[in-house]
């Protein structure tokens, strides 16, 4: 009648509370994350004085000529590249949505792969292709196209390339999830209705996808303004993005109030834009759109 | 049909207004027929139409019916433009379709899953179809107001689907189907997926619409009672064939073959052996006992026959002689309370039953052991072949 429940009593509190799952991420991040960065900006800011001389500085950093500079660099690239990972993702998740299985496994393959490898390999790999003797060139001229070699390297456009390509899977594989949730029998009845291919995209497919692309390129944008590594070795001296600022504060003039000002301005972007796109996938299961 | 709304003097959907000028001229008219010759579709080697013929007229509410995977939605998508046709000719007014995409076929579609945009309210998913033709603003106002006042929708336009029960969706389909006046409207299992009671009524709805436009339906569902509620004539399917096609009352009393008896509710069919045929009346013998029957082709003495015979045709009395009446002795086996009806398992031979139903009259009540009488109209019993 009654056996006995043998059951040591740290796995009945798993069953009956499954967060605790979730414990040892969350004590990781904790203490491999948050702490360091509360600590930064109190152990830096706290040095500094009084609130008001806190927000004083503040100010004075983001107004400063070369961060003002570095944070509309900083949006204005990650818009670019937001556009243009949306612009070729696009497409590619479509193809991937439409394609028989043999293709999906040989594309997402060719699209996931790649980031097995180091970021930094993959930059200096596109160095190659991009750099003014660089395959790219080599071809350019080769075939009479351009007279001198292009400047593909230490520009917007290198950043461009660079970051594009290191960020695409995110917004590939979003948009991937957001069509593939999409019920083929609205195309279906859009066509049986009377619409064209283009009216059935332009007025079901886009519209309910929609959400897929603010979340993918929310996703693209979030990254794209922390980033460093690629814009550091493929930009030039004038493409200089707020996380080399705060690099350069932190190891080379040793000022780290105003990295921390620096950082608080990117910690804060990151968590608006992230509470919009808290709210765009709030309002995709609203619309009854699981994921 | 000349003249009911909302047409009155307005020029709208292209030529379909022509033909309904308020004198009642016509210069192109469409009837809505849809012929299928020889149509075939094959995956692989098997084929899963089968050389099907049919002929709908205009007007005319038909019904595909079929247990799954016996052709009749890939038979509604070939119509549809959805799947290719082939081998055969499908033909809309008598113009062929084949070379037609789907948007081009002019025919309203409602779906099983609805297939209601998530995106879009009511009206927008109504004024779809005109939107998709690039009917002026006006037009589409009074429209979408026509087709959302014939499902009883008015009320609901600024709504969206999920905040819609399945049978409003439904509505919404229906009216999206409806909303540019097709000749033709498709239907793939549209009350599928709603609960037994709305689908009554649903059924009842649909009717009513179709006789109001006077559009021609296509009509596929596995539910018989359905299609037999609903119908014209109803087309029967079994892997990939047409079995009988037939207006309700046809292909439920005088069924054409033993798979059409069965599908269309409860039936007895006993196996027997032709004993002797005058004009159109087989006698046959079941086990030891007699039994006249109708025959639609004629029967050979000799030849085996599937005697079949409605349960609620079949009376249950102690001697009821009559003319043209099969008369059958038997044992009461089973006795099953179904509410309005009574239905009874009697045994007329080893091994060999009857079902009958009787209406639950409050007469009186054989019960398990008793020994009765069964009789049935000779009009009423078909001998079958194969």
């Amino acid at each position: 009648m009654t056996r006995p429940l043998a059951r040591p009593s740290t796995s009945t509190a798993i069953w009956r509370d499954p967060s605790l799952l979730i414990a040892p991420a969350l004590a990781f991040l904790a203490v491999g994350f948050v702490l360091p960065l509360v600590w930064f900006f109190v152990a830096t800011l706290s040095d500094v004085g009084s609130a008001a001389e806190i927000v004083a500085l503040f100010s004075d950093t983001i107004t400063l000529r070369a961060v003002e500079t570095a944070l509309v660099t900083t949006f204005w690239i990650a818009l670019l590249v937001t556009l243009a990972c949306l612009l070729v993702g696009y497409p590619i998740a479509y193809y991937l949505n439409l394609t028989e299985r043999g293709r999906f496994v040989i594309v997402l393959f060719c699209i996931i792969v790649p980031y097995f490898t180091s970021v930094i390999v993959r930059t200096y790999a596109w160095m190659v292709l991009l750099g003014r003797n660089g395959i790219i060139n080599q071809f350019l001229l080769a075939s009479g196209l351009v007279e001198a070699p292009v400047a593909l390297l230490y520009n917007k456009i290198g950043i461009l390339i660079g970051m594009t390509y290191v960020l695409m899977p995110y917004m590939i594989l979003t948009l991937y999830a957001a069509m593939r949730a999409i019920d083929p029998s609205y195309l279906r009845a859009a066509h049986a209705l009377g619409a064209s291919r283009l009216f059935a995209f332009r007025h079901v497919y886009l519209p309910l996808t929609l959400h897929g692309v603010i979340s993918g390129a929310l996703i693209v944008f979030i990254l794209a303004i922390g980033f460093f590594v690629t814009p550091a070795l493929m930009g030039g001296p004038s493409d200089v993005m707020i996380a080399m600022l705060i690099e350069r504060s932190v190891e080379i003039t040793l000022d780290w109030p105003a990295a921390a000002s620096m950082s608080l301005v990117l910690v804060l972007a990151t968590l608006v834009l992230y509470a919009i796109y808290y709210r765009v996938t709030d309002v995709q299961r609203m619309m009854g759109h699981e994921p | 049909m000349v003249g009911r709304e909302p047409h009155q003097g307005q020029c709208g959907v292209g030529q379909m207004d022509r033909r309904l000028k308020p004198d009642g001229s016509s210069l192109t008219p469409r009837k809505g027929t849809v012929d299928l010759v020889g149509v075939t579709k094959r995956y692989g080697e098997e084929r899963v139409v089968d050389r099907v013929n049919l002929s709908v007229s205009g007007g005319e509410f038909f019904s595909l019916l079929g247990p799954s995977g016996s052709g009749k939605t890939t038979t509604l998508m070939m119509i549809a433009g959805f799947a290719d046709v082939d081998e055969g000719g499908i033909s809309v007014d008598g113009v062929d379709v084949a070379g037609l995409p789907p948007q081009r076929r002019g025919f309203g579609m409602v779906f099983q899953n609805y297939a209601v945009f998530p995106h879009l309210d009511v009206f927008e998913n109504v004024a779809f179809p005109l939107r998709a033709r690039h009917i002026a603003t006006d037009v589409i106002e009074r429209k979408v107001g026509w087709a959302l006042s014939l499902v009883h929708l008015d009320d609901l336009a600024r709504r969206y689907p999920r905040q819609l029960s399945g049978g409003q969706q439904q509505r919404v389909a229906i009216a999206r189907a409806i909303v540019f006046e097709p000749r033709i409207v498709l239907m793939d299992e549209p009350l599928g997926a709603l609960d037994k009671n709305l689908r009554y009524a649903m059924q009842v709805e649909i009717k009513e619409i179709q006789r109001r436009v006077g559009m021609t339906v296509v009509y596929v569902t596995h539910d018989q009672e359905e299609a037999l509620n609903m119908s014209d004539r109803i087309a029967i399917m079994n892997r990939g064939r047409i079995e009988q096609v037939g207006t309700p009352a046809e292909v439920y009393e005088a069924p054409a073959t033993t798979f059409v008896a069965r599908f269309l509710g409860e039936a007895n069919i006993l196996d027997g052996e032709v004993v002797a045929t005058v004009q159109d009346v087989a006698t046959v013998r079941v086990s030891t006992h007699v039994i006249e029957a109708r025959t639609a082709r004629p029967a050979g003495v000799g030849e085996r026959r599937a005697i079949f015979v409605r349960p609620e045709k079949v009376l249950i009395g102690r001697d009821r002689p009559g003319l043209a009446t099969n008369t059958v002795p038997g044992i009461v086996r089973r006795v099953s309370f179904l509410g309005n009806i009574i239905r009874y398992g009697i045994e007329i031979a080893p091994s060999i039953m009857i079902t009958v139903d009787a209406q639950n009259a409050g007469s009186e009540r054989p019960t398990v052991g008793s020994e009765v009488t069964l009789h049935w109209h000779r009009a009423d019993t078909v001998a079958l072949a194969g």
